[in-house]
């Protein structure tokens, strides 16, 4: 039955899309850091998400402060990242589709890892913030509009990283060209291991922020990790500024779908705007071709 | 060189009588004593028990698993039962599905082939649903809480199938009686139903909308979300902006939680709170001072009531078996407990040890057991009758009503 359209729910609405936004588009941007660099599509980016989430939680239940132990479960998960890079996706850098493979098979040993220390219930994290805003008939909890924001720092800090500092430019530089960025000195094995790291950083903080507003319970990063692969390919493989426009259109339109429409036809669109652009824009919202890290 | 020598004094005498007695006392023993006694050795009756411990239902089939091996345990303390003079004792061979429908196929055909007289499970109906038909047409009597048991009852396959769970469906259901009682005590105008995209939230959805379409109560708002769904901001505003006085809530803690949290979050705690069938006082814990009003309806019995006289003995037996007193969830365990519990009843009653005719039968005719928890017989169509319990929460008490 429709929902009769008013100022305060599509601001609602719009908030909460662009919540939803801010957590698509860490987990995005995640993925297209490691596709970018290794080509390798990591399904288990999703149990890393869950691993950052279950630290923080950890943390947070040994008195710890939350903004700490965003800190110290994204220092873990990074260190995890660096290693996994180096202990199980080196070795099969050469061919794709085993990385992928090894990608799945983490997922299964991640998820009985994490079950077997914290188990199948939900953890409740007490909230740090626990301000509600509120604007006219519109009441925000600031700890939706935090999520926005620390977003936003990533997302600049990731952009001072990749062009104003020696690593990123080594990045971007290997991202576009392998065997020329080698040949210019750049050691692009460590260079894989970095974008790993850096993936599995973003997945982390990406984790606590969805631990600050949701119970921390296996199937935590289940839709987050889907809408990632969905806004991975909607931006355009491999481009950062893709994945943050691509996050943006489906977790506005989910939230105003289901606000105004019906939870169906909210999880129908974004499957819609996949094929679409799959047909019309194969490449994506930004052709990767010319914009993939430059 | 050791020797043996025979006839000798006192000593020897001695020896050899009580080695006559000593021999004498063996051979009773393996006689079995009294001439009333059963004999022979007491055989092994071994049932399955395919529960979903691990997986995404984890935290309702591990309560499942516990059900089950506390009715086992339990049945360890009666000792031996005897059907037509063989002594028999009850084992369960519980096996995890982990929630994979196709695991919990594996697991019920292995238990078939191993010609098992029960099965218990699996639980969670999509996958019961899938288990279930892979054993149709073996002899065997299949009990389960899936809430899909229900359309095989009437079918020639679910001849040997019982559902322990009270119906949900209908105008009779549990789901109907619970709406109708509570629009009798609150008397809203408006409701609005939340519910997963399931079975289980088609089956509930279309009760709610019955029995409030009975009432004269308006649904103003009625949904259901994908069953990944955490965030349930954007429904919530929804909801408010169609101005309900009662609110049904998703069936599981999963959603449920996070749902009454977040609209905690936006300060939306005025209207009537239910929740539906399979949530519990853990929903609601913590949340008390913002959410006056909480009304549930218990699927199997309030086990956390340490007032209700009806589950102390079963409380007393969870904590000396698992070593924790019973708490707001291990209600679920009551799914498969009695179940259990009856079977040594059901087997004499049956008069066998296999026939699953007989065994069926049997089932539905006990109504006495050792360690009897719930108010629980069988009607003639294989579904569990018992009287279920509403459960108030206001102002952070807590009270109890056996919804007739």
């Amino acid at each position: 039955m429709p929902i009769t359209m008013n100022a305060d729910l599509l601001a609602s609405a719009i908030v909460n899309g662009l919540m939803l936004a801010s957590v698509y588009a860490l987990v995005a941007l995640g993925l297209t850091v490691v596709f970018g660099l290794l080509d390798i599509v990591n399904f288990a980016h999703g149990q890393i998400l869950l691993l950052g989430a279950y630290v923080t939680f950890a943390l947070v239940s040994h008195q710890v402060s939350f903004w700490v132990a965003l800190v110290g479960a994204a220092l873990v998960v990074t260190a995890l990242g660096a290693a996994l890079e180096r202990v199980v996706f080196r070795p099969v850098e050469r061919i794709p589709i085993n990385g992928l493979l090894v990608s799945i098979g983490l997922i299964a040993i991640f998820r009985d890892l994490i079950r077997g220390v914290w188990g199948p219930d939900q953890k409740l994290l007490a909230p740090p913030i626990t301000f509600v805003a509120h604007f006219g008939g519109v009441s925000v909890p600031a700890s939706r509009l935090v999520v926005v924001a620390g977003t936003i720092v990533v997302l600049a800090g990731l952009s001072v990283f990749l062009y104003r500092t020696r690593a990123g430019k080594a990045l971007r530089a290997t991202a576009q060209n392998r065997t020329a960025a080698a040949l210019m000195g750049i050691p692009t094995n460590r260079v894989n291991n970095l974008a790993f790291a850096l993936g599995a950083c973003l997945a982390s903080i990406a984790g606590s922020f969805l631990a600050m507003q949701f119970p921390v319970e296996p199937a935590l990063a289940d839709t987050p990790l889907l809408m990632g692969f969905i806004v991975l390919i909607l931006g355009g493989a491999g481009s950062p500024v893709g994945a943050v426009l691509g996050a943006l259109v489906i977790g506005l339109t989910q939230s105003v779908a289901i606000a105004f429409g019906s939870s169906e036809a909210a999880q129908v669109i974004p499957f819609l705007l996949l094929a679409v652009i799959l047909f019309v824009r194969p490449e994506g919202i930004v052709r990767v071709s010319s914009e993939r890290w430059v | 060189m050791i020797r043996l020598e025979t006839g000798g004094g006192f000593g020897m005498r001695l020896i050899r009588s009580s080695g006559v007695m000593l021999l004498t006392a063996i051979l009773a023993a393996a006689c079995g004593g009294g001439s009333s006694a059963p004999s022979g050795p007491v055989k092994t009756i071994t049932i399955g028990a395919n529960v979903e411990a691990t997986g995404p239902a984890a935290s309702i089939g591990s309560q499942w698993r516990d059900g089950v091996k506390l009715g086992i345990s339990v049945l360890d303390g009666q000792g031996p039962f005897t059907v037509k003079g063989q002594q028999y004792k009850i084992v369960a061979d519980i096996q995890d599905s982990a929630g994979d429908p196709q695991q919990a196929i594996t697991i019920n055909q292995s238990f078939t082939r191993n010609n098992y007289p029960v099965i218990l499970g699996p639980g969670v109906s999509t996958v019961f649903g899938a288990a279930f038909p892979s054993i149709t047409g073996n002899d065997v009597v299949v009990l389960s809480p899936a809430a899909t048991v229900g359309q095989y009852l009437s079918k020639p396959e679910g001849k040997y199938l019982f559902h322990t769970h009270i119906a949900d469906d209908g105008n009779t259901g549990r789901v109907f009686k619970m709406t109708k009682a509570i629009v009798a005590k609150y008397s809203p105008t408006k409701a609005a139903v939340l519910l997963p995209q399931d079975p289980i939230g088609e089956l509930y959805g279309a009760a709610y909308k019955s029995a409030l379409s009975a009432s004269n109560v308006s649904l103003v708002y009625d949904q259901r979300f994908p069953s990944a769904q955490r965030d349930f901001s954007s429904y919530i505003a929804a909801i408010k902006a169609a101005g309900p006085d009662v609110i049904f809530t998703p069936y599981l803690n999963t959603w449920a939680v996070p749902f009454l949290a977040q609209a905690i979050q936006v300060g939306y705690t005025s209207p009537l709170f239910v929740g539906s069938p399979g949530t519990s006082s853990s929903t609601i814990a913590g949340k008390s001072d913002q959410i006056k009003r909480f009304v549930w309806s218990v699927t199997t019995r309030a086990t956390e009531s340490t007032t209700d006289t009806q589950v102390a003995d079963f409380r007393t037996r969870y904590k000396a078996l698992f070593g924790k007193d019973a708490d707001a969830n291990t209600f679920w365990t009551l799914s498969y407990y009695d179940e259990v519990l009856m079977l040594p009843k059901v087997f004499q009653l049956a008069g066998s040890v296999t026939d699953p005719k007989a065994i069926t039968d049997a089932y539905k005719k006990v109504t006495q057991w050792q360690g009897k928890t719930l108010n629980l017989t069988f009607d003639s169509a294989n579904s569990a009758v018992y009287t279920p319990q509403l459960a108030f929460m206001e102002n952070g008490t807590v009270t109890y009503q056996d919804a007739k």
